[in-house]
């Protein structure tokens, strides 16, 4: 049995599925195995500045009581305060950074 | 079909730089590339407006790419869409019951349209549900009908489920009931 569930409610997901796709505007931002996901990933502070963005950077996000978070690719990340991602935290920052991309075409 | 996804594993949906727009201008899709494998529950996240329905829809043939193409199983549903359909169950994201036929008349019907229909383990688990059989469909709640929905798919016993936004509407036992099957796969086969 193989299933695609699109859903918006990420505990439901971490319930039910193996796999995560995140598609923003018809263009696909994140594939990959949610373990995978939760294990690949930082969160740090959050900055929007954006020339001290490193490379491991994937985007800035508000949490839900307004301060700034930052997710990370591992590899390279910084280590000082930061913590594994949730799945949330996952999902949100390859959502913001396509939607940073597609304005960052359209202004182009 | 190897590569990065690893060696030997069967992809049961796939695209392949996958572009959808509508009236020239509003594109839906652009450029996907995608390989879900075979055995795998994955979700489809994304905002409102983010394609995952227009996704959805070219794998059972209802929308047909501007560019690139998709599959089910290897099977293209836009040039085969009986064979293609044959291998999926869908829930849609509105409820789309017969509103005058009640719950067993849905069921004959999917008995006499899907071969395999598997009618009493989906009156089973309409009955577990407390979905009342004899009512008409346009009689139940939003809740009610996405349960039909559902149970008319896990009826079919495809090897694909593809369901868009199936939960939104569920209470929340319910919805821990579906979630429980997928995460299981139990009440599944193939």
């Amino acid at each position: 049995m193989t299933a695609l569930l699109s859903s918006h409610v990420i505990t439901d997901i971490q319930q039910a599925c193996d796999r995560l796709v995140v598609l923003g505007v018809g263009q696909l931002l994140f594939d990959g195995r949610i373990a995978e996901a939760l294990a690949q990933h930082r969160v740090g502070p959050g900055s929007d500045i954006r020339e001290v963005r490193a490379e491991t950077e994937v985007a800035t996000f508000a949490e839900a009581d307004g301060s700034l978070s930052t997710l990370h690719r591992v590899a390279g990340a910084p280590s000082e305060g930061v913590r594994p991602a949730t799945l949330e935290e996952v999902v949100l920052g390859y959502l913001v950074a396509g939607r940073t991309r597609r304005r960052d075409a359209e202004a182009a | 079909m190897a590569g990065a996804k690893g060696a030997g594993e069967t992809v049961a949906l796939r695209a392949i730089a996958l572009t959808k727009r509508y009236r020239r201008r509003i594109w839906a899709l652009r450029g996907v590339d995608l390989a879900i494998p075979a055995g795998s529950v994955t979700a489809l996240v994304g905002p409102n407006a983010a394609g995952k329905s227009t996704l959805i829809k070219t794998w059972i043939g209802f929308e047909r790419p501007t560019a690139g193409s998709v599959s089910v199983f290897g099977i293209d549903p836009w040039r085969d869409r009986a064979a293609a359909l044959a291998q999926i169950g869908y829930v849609p994201q509105s409820p789309s019951l017969y509103r005058g036929l009640s719950v067993t008349d849905h069921l004959d019907l999917a008995s006499d349209l899907r071969p395999g229909f598997d009618a009493s383990t989906a009156r089973d688990r309409l009955e577990r549900l407390d979905i009342p059989l004899d009512s008409r469909a346009g009689d139940l709640s939003g809740g009610q009908q996405a349960q039909v929905h559902l149970c008319l798919a896990l009826g079919t016993r495809a090897k694909v489920l593809l369901l868009d936004e199936p939960l939104a509407s569920l209470d929340p036992l319910a919805r821990r009931e579906f979630l429980n099957v997928l995460a299981k796969r139990s009440d599944l086969t193939a």
